[in-house]
């Protein structure tokens, strides 16, 4: 792991487990919007998937986009 | 156009042995981070490198990691002794991985997988306590956010 992969030291502490939060507790207050993840949970893994994938796509699509905007 | 998804079919159906690990196999249990590789366990002898070479050849992969992004070719599949491989091929990145840090090689990874359902391409993901340790093991940021989202679903999912 190089530098520019390190934590600041005030997000370490989410590594632990032993705080008294619940585990969604711990991700609301690392700043995970957990509406995301029970929307991802009503979906089967393959569905997860195809959006990925189609994120994915889009990204690219608009990567070449800025690429051809630029002069 | 085809994407991650369908490589995962394409190995499956060329009968490569591998289990899905990494961002992938995190977002399939149901995270909302999204990746842009492909990492799976994979045995890594000359029987399955073969099997594997033959189900990408189609897909042009080359090594991702050399700068010139040399082609893999059935030679290097033949003679083995890899110990991991990253190629990129026209549907995306695939990291084959001889061992998955905090879990083991192919077959401990087979251990702790799960069969998962992709429209009848049925594949083996590792379980979401195998991904949580893994991700523990490896320790950068982006895997504590892994974890945190992981931990969350494990207990949204036992209720």
């Amino acid at each position: 792991m190089d530098a520019s992969e390190s934590l600041p030291p005030e997000l370490e502490k989410f590594w632990r487990t032993d705080d008294g939060l619940t585990a969604s507790e711990r991700a609301a207050a690392y700043g995970i919007d957990l509406s995301l993840i029970d929307d991802n949970l009503r979906l089967t893994p393959s569905e997860r998937m195809d959006r990925n994938d189609a994120a994915i796509d889009l990204a690219h699509s608009l990567e070449e986009a800025m690429n051809h905007a630029r002069p | 156009m085809q994407g991650l998804k369908d490589l995962l079919c394409r190995l499956h159906s060329g009968k490569v042995e591998f289990v899905l690990a990494g961002g992938f196999g995190v977002m399939a249990h149901g995270s909302a981070l999204m990746t842009q590789d492909v990492d799976v366990a994979c045995r890594m002898d000359p029987d399955n490198l073969l099997r594997l070479f033959e189900a990408l050849e189609s897909l042009r992969p080359v090594h991702r990691m050399t700068p010139q992004r040399l082609p893999f070719t059935r030679g290097q599949a033949e003679q083995g002794g890899l110990k991991n491989l990253c190629l990129s091929t026209d549907w995306g990145q695939l990291d084959c991985l001889g061992e998955i840090k905090g879990i083991g090689g192919y077959a401990e990874c087979f251990a702790r997988s799960e069969a998962l359902d992709l429209d009848g391409c049925e594949i083996r993901v590792l379980t979401l306590d195998a991904l949580i340790e893994a991700k523990r093991a490896m320790g950068r940021p982006r895997d504590l956010h892994a974890v945190l989202e992981l931990e969350a679903i494990r207990e949204r999912l036992r209720g």
